[in-house]
């Protein structure tokens, strides 16, 4: 390929987009709505612990608490997750070349991974633990056969919820482990190309 | 904190020169326009939290491009299944040419487009920034390897870009 060539190719490779601005400025603008918000994350976040901290201190018992107390478990678990996820983008952003970028994404994916896989593991037996606590607590601490207990829950209708509710996030830690692993395996081929574009390169200019 | 001016001046100027940059930048990783607009997104957003970091030392052109090809390679990391194959839409090029004329340059952006896509993703960073006009040290910048390198790579990319375009 010539240069003239190249030439127009970056010609038409630059060709403006108005469409494409215009829906850039409306992403830009609501990039920097999120960032500003995220960046008051933490604040949020130790707001929310000890509003919801409070709030159980002194609610009475009721529908209204309940709600509100899957409301401030969910908005933990969001501002958790958006400050992981900018911690991990930051911890990226910050590398020099492409080696410690691609470094830096795998030890990020290789912690995700270690979190998810714990997930799985530990799931099932905390489940059963805390089944096992709040029945044992019921009957002044102490059950002497607990399978038929836990049979007899699991065949209740709030039992059978939370068991579908149990199997929904095992599924879906499943299905990240994968995600995971794939991402993994093309980091691994990524550092591999790199590799093999800096030995041409060497070889070329030896 | 940022050299020139503040966080929120600096991300308008991004927002406002670099508009094309970015775009075209997402565009050679992403087909699909509405994960596109995602990754463009993010890559703002990457922008947003990076400039508190930004020194001046080099221009904000580069320190975007830097940015965005990062996050670019994530998304590409990230992505579950393989990319699918979306048409790109007929308008691409500009609407002032004669109608022929504007034909035959969508299909010629079109077939760019694709065959830059299929790059190996060291020699499609090294391509892109090259069509962006960006100088074999500034290059050298965004990529993190020697000027040297830099040449070479954009040696290889431009072999097989058009190995890829001929054999389309």
């Amino acid at each position: 390929m010539t240069d003239p060539e190249l030439q127009d190719l970056a010609e038409l490779w630059q060709q403006p987009d108005a469409a494409e601005a215009e829906k850039f400025q409306l992403l830009a603008r609501r990039a920097r709505r999120r960032g500003r918000f995220l960046g008051y994350a933490d604040w949020a976040l130790a707001l929310v612990l000890v509003g919801g901290s409070l709030f159980a201190l002194l609610a009475s018992h009721g529908p209204l608490t309940t709600f509100a107390a899957v409301g401030l478990l969910v908005a933990t678990i969001w501002l958790t997750w958006q400050r992981r996820r900018l911690r991990q983008m930051a911890s990226t952003l910050d590398t020099a070349d492409r080696q410690a970028f691609i470094a830096s994404s795998v030890r990020s994916a290789r912690a995700n991974l270690r979190r998810v896989t714990l997930s799985i593991i530990a799931l099932p037996p905390l489940v059963i633990l805390a089944l096992l606590s709040k029945m044992a607590f019921r009957r002044g601490g102490y059950v002497s056969d607990p399978g038929p207990i836990l049979l007899a829950w699991a065949q209740s209708t709030r039992g059978m919820i939370s068991l579908a509710i149990f199997a929904l996030i095992i599924a879906w830690s499943l299905r990240s482990a994968l995600r995971i692993k794939k991402e993994l395996r093309h980091l691994e081929s990524l550092r591999r190309a790199y590799e093999e574009e800096n030995e041409a390169a060497d070889g070329e200019s030896g | 904190m940022a050299a020139n001016g503040s966080k929120e001046q600096l991300f308008a100027q991004v927002s406002s020169s670099c508009t094309g940059l970015i775009s075209r930048i997402a565009l050679s990783y992403e087909a699909d326009p509405s994960l596109r607009h995602e990754l463009i997104q993010d890559i703002m957003l990457a922008i947003w939290l990076a400039l508190k970091n930004y020194r001046g030392d080099a221009s904000l052109k580069t320190f975007a491009a830097s940015i965005a090809q990062k996050r670019c390679i994530s998304h590409v990391s990230k992505r579950a299944r393989e990319p699918r194959q979306v048409e790109l839409p007929t308008d691409l090029a500009s609407a002032a040419l004669p109608p022929d004329e504007v034909a035959l340059r969508n299909d010629q952006k079109r077939r760019l487009v694709d065959s830059i896509q299929q790059l190996p993703i060291p020699q499609r960073e090294a391509i892109v920034l090259c069509f962006e006009g960006f100088s074999y040290g500034e290059m050298a910048l965004i990529l993190g390897v020697s000027t040297n390198a830099v040449m070479l790579r954009c040696q290889r990319a431009k072999t097989t870009l058009k190995s890829i375009m001929e054999g389309r």
